[in-house]
């Protein structure tokens, strides 16, 4: 019973977690094996992670996690090239947030994804980033004001 | 552009990309594989240090012959294995200050660690070496007589090293305990001054480094630990005339020690070894013969 809740969960879930961290990452390669791991660490507390509000917020974070530990064991405050996002969007917005997201830091890039993309609580950011939930929202707006993004009144990201 | 458009547009963006494949199966194989090592990573620590203490214990006082170092087999905690089994060895052994006591080893007296299962290398090698030779069970009085030994013994002998410091007993924390626990525990074991003449504390990173040094040779393991994995632990030396029993009843109801290993041990003989990986020895391990 419990193996088929993971492997349910993990059919689910991978492509989509993957594809979000893959825009943060910038790097397909990477946003698989740090979406792989976050899985397998997943599957060690499973019974923890499964009673979760939600388990694939739980995921997301650890996923990214991976990453931000990816980069510093590279030593380098940001990802390699960014653009390695797939296909040509042809719509004008589609390729100017695809630009705008590809020229963020990667802090701000992590918040936007996690945020509007996975639609993470910002508590849940605020812990996938490692910071203080002042701190995303401040790079939030930093990254919002950078992509020319006006945050709509009821947005929570002023919650 | 309002967020709920940038909402829109990341999602858009996210469904063009190509669809990953997650791979289950290998991820299943993976976690399998750790798991198992694990259990054998944690136990093997204890082994170690066991294994000083196996075959080789209830120390007594009893010189044999007219050498002063030289006891019985049952009375030498088992740090090292030093072959062949010469006399040239034993007066080096018996002049050499980092040594405590030896015994005589006969030829096949430590059975072999069978290949299937991870054991400590230099304890199949030493059992190994003693198929074709005699040589000598040595208990140190310093921590880095191995070294020292083979230095002097030159490239005639062999040292094969299974402890390199003196320990008498190991104190190891359950994985999980807390600061506090240890901190208590850190207390209690330098607060016995009457029992305990010294100890050194290891953090998961010291047992990892000893980890790594102890199986050096197989990557593989050392890939899938991590330091978390490895219990902390207390080294202790004994003061003399104090059994590692006592110290073993001393220490091991204290919150957080998962369990005390006993140097001399009195656990019988070799088959306890056994019983600890499941497996029964094999002679044909050694490969060439």
């Amino acid at each position: 019973m419990e193996r088929r809740d993971f492997d349910e969960f993990y059919a689910a879930h991978f492509d989509d977690i993957a594809r979000a961290i893959s825009l943060a990452a910038g790097e397909r390669d990477l946003a698989r094996d740090a979406t792989q791991e976050a899985f397998a660490r997943a599957l060690r507390r499973w019974r923890t992670v499964r009673d979760m509000d939600r388990p694939d917020g739980w995921v997301y974070v650890v996923a990214m996690n991976q990453l931000r530990d990816h980069w510093r064991r590279l030593e380098r405050s940001r990802p390699s090239e960014p653009g390695v996002l797939d296909n040509n969007g042809s719509v004008v917005t589609r390729l100017s947030v695809r630009d705008a997201i590809a020229t963020l830091p990667p802090r701000q890039r992590q918040a936007v994804v996690l945020r509007y993309l996975a639609d993470l609580p910002l508590a849940d950011v605020a812990s996938a980033m490692g910071c203080a939930l002042g701190t995303v929202k401040a790079t939030l707006h930093q990254a919002l004001r950078a992509m020319r993004v006006e945050l709509e009144e009821d947005d929570d990201a002023d919650e | 552009m309002q967020t709920n458009e940038l909402r829109g547009e990341l999602h858009r963006l996210a469904d063009e990309m190509e669809p990953f494949q997650g791979d289950l199966h290998g991820l299943r194989r993976r976690e399998g594989k750790r798991t198992a090592l694990l259990r054998v990573a944690a136990a093997l620590l204890v082994v170690l240090t066991v294994a000083g203490g196996i075959a080789l214990w209830s120390r007594g006082e009893k010189h044999v012959g007219v050498a002063k170092k030289e006891f019985t087999r049952a009375d030498v905690r088992l740090d090292l294995v030093v072959v062949p089994g010469t006399e040239r060895v034993r007066e080096i052994l018996e002049d050499s200050p980092s040594v405590a006591r030896y015994a005589p080893l006969a030829r096949g007296g430590v059975p072999v660690l069978p290949n299937s299962i991870v054991g400590p290398p230099a304890l199949r090698d030493a059992a190994c070496a003693l198929r074709t030779s005699d040589g000598f069970a040595v208990e140190i009085r310093v921590r880095g007589a191995g070294d020292a030994l083979l230095h002097v013994l030159g490239s005639d002998a062999k040292v094969f090293v299974l402890t390199d410091e003196p320990i008498d007993a190991q104190v190891f924390m359950k994985i999980g305990a807390t600061p506090a626990q240890a901190q208590a525990v850190r207390a209690a074991i330098a607060n016995d001054t009457t029992e305990v003449q010294s100890y050194r504390y290891l953090d998961h990173e010291a047992s990892f480094a000893e980890f790594k040094r102890v199986f050096a040779d197989q990557p593989a393991l050392i890939e899938s630990t991590t330091p978390d994995v490895l219990p902390e632990s207390f080294r202790l030396v004994a003061s003399d005339g104090t059994p590692s029993q006592v110290l073993v009843r001393r220490f091991e109801h204290l919150d957080g020690v998962d369990t005390v290993v006993a140097s001399r041990s009195g656990i019988p003989d070799w088959t306890a070894l056994y019983h600890a990986f499941g497996a029964v020895p094999d002679p044909a391990d050694c490969g060439t013969p």
